[in-house]
């Protein structure tokens, strides 16, 4: 019963690993040699459901209560970069991915295009186990699947999102951090020499350059955990998805907002990150504007538009991520 | 945006244009049965052995 010693709050890694798409019940471990994630301000918790018993008695008192469904979370802000091939036959998986999958999406690799391209899927989506250790004590999250918000790229800053993983535990446990092997890139900054932002009227209408200050997407899954009998899962039962672009004012006679978004017209957009070696990362949106906020953007008129991701008839392509090489 | 986007998840490649999934169970491209005879021949005319042909219509689906 020894009080232990004060650990540092910021002692805490993760590692994560997929599960195998066809064998979504058999649990993986991750390992901190093989499957560590680089994430930052990384926080976690819990949540239970609370079956409470209100029984009648003759004096004031709280409500006792069973725990039910447990879950367990893990949040912080992750990177994204190229992987070094893209589209090849190794070696072109991006490294956030792992973290990408999970928030369902897919993969598609070209190796002509030289290009990876993760984009949103509705089904047989892939699950993750993961580690976190905090100072001292680990949360094995289980079955987990992801959401990302604010995904974006902005003039200033990386190529980065917020994730949030999760799943179900069975207990909390005590564990060293151990020695956990993250990768080592550090992506550019985006700044107007590498960057390029188009819109796109749809449909058919030529790409127009904008001066964007940034483009971010929030993937508004619902994650949702299923209980029965035998069986319990955490699935995403739903995508609302939305995208925000900051740019500065264009010629009206170019691209007028009001009267795109009053003629209940799409557009497309993508903002591309290119690399001194060529390769590159493009976050890209297809939807409709909702919102058009006149803003000030470092003292200049600019327009802030948003709106829902609407993706076609095809499905599969309201927003995607690119990853592409020289 | 015409790019190719399946909507489950797969181990997708484009391959001379068309996406095909490589978790699909059958053998990835090249397809199974020999190049250029079986390709150019006429299917009113398919002689091959009935596994060959078995074994084309198990050729990855390249819907999307």
């Amino acid at each position: 019963m020894a009080q232990p010693a004060l650990e540092s709050f910021k002692r805490r890694g993760l590692a994560v690993a997929l599960r195998t798409p066809g064998a979504p019940d058999t649990p993986v471990t991750p390992s901190p040699a093989t499957h560590g994630v680089l994430l930052f301000n990384g926080t976690s918790g819990t949540e239970i459901d609370k079956i409470e018993r209100p029984i009648d008695r003759p004096h004031f008192t709280g409500t006792p209560f069973a725990v039910g469904d447990k879950r367990a979370w893990i949040e912080g802000e992750f990177e994204l970069y190229p992987p070094a091939t893209p589209g090849a036959a190794s070696t072109s998986d991006a490294d956030c991915g792992v973290l990408l999958l999970p928030a369902g999406m897919t993969a598609v690799k070209d190796a002509t295009e030289k290009t990876t391209r993760y984009n949103p899927i509705s089904s047989g989506m892939v699950s993750c186990d993961a580690k976190w250790w905090h100072a001292g004590v680990v949360k094995s999250v289980e079955a987990a699947r992801n959401d990302i918000s604010s995904l974006a790229i902005t003039i200033g800053d990386r190529f980065k999102g917020q994730v949030r993983l999760q799943g179900s535990y069975e207990d909390i446990s005590a564990e060293a951090l151990p020695n956990i092997a993250v990768p080592s890139r550090e992506p550019v900054v985006a700044r107007h020499d590498n960057t390029v932002t188009n819109i796109t009227v749809l449909p058919g209408n030529t790409p127009l350059q904008l001066w964007a200050k940034s483009l971010s997407v929030d993937f508004g899954n619902s994650i949702r955990s299923g209980e029965y009998t035998s069986h319990k899962s955490t699935k995403i039962d739903d995508r609302q998805a939305s995208w925000t672009l900051r740019i500065a004012k264009t010629d009206l006679a170019d691209f007028n907002p009001w009267q795109v978004r009053d003629a209940n017209q799409q557009v497309a957009v993508t903002l591309r990150l290119t690399e001194a070696s060529g390769h590159y990362s493009e976050l890209g949106i297809r939807g409709q504007i909702e919102q058009i906020e006149e803003v000030d953007i470092d003292g200049d008129y600019g327009w802030e538009l948003s709106g829902p991701c609407v993706a076609s008839d095809a499905g599969g392509d309201e927003f995607h991520i690119e990853f592409g090489g020289p | 945006m015409s790019k190719p986007t399946p909507t489950h998840h797969g181990s997708w490649r484009v391959i001379d244009g068309q996406l095909v999934d490589e978790s699909a169970g059958s053998a990835p491209r090249p397809a199974v049965p020999a190049p250029a005879a079986a390709a150019a021949a006429d299917p009113a005319d398919d002689t091959s052995p009935p596994a060959a042909k078995a074994a084309r219509k198990n050729k990855p689906d390249s819907k999307e």
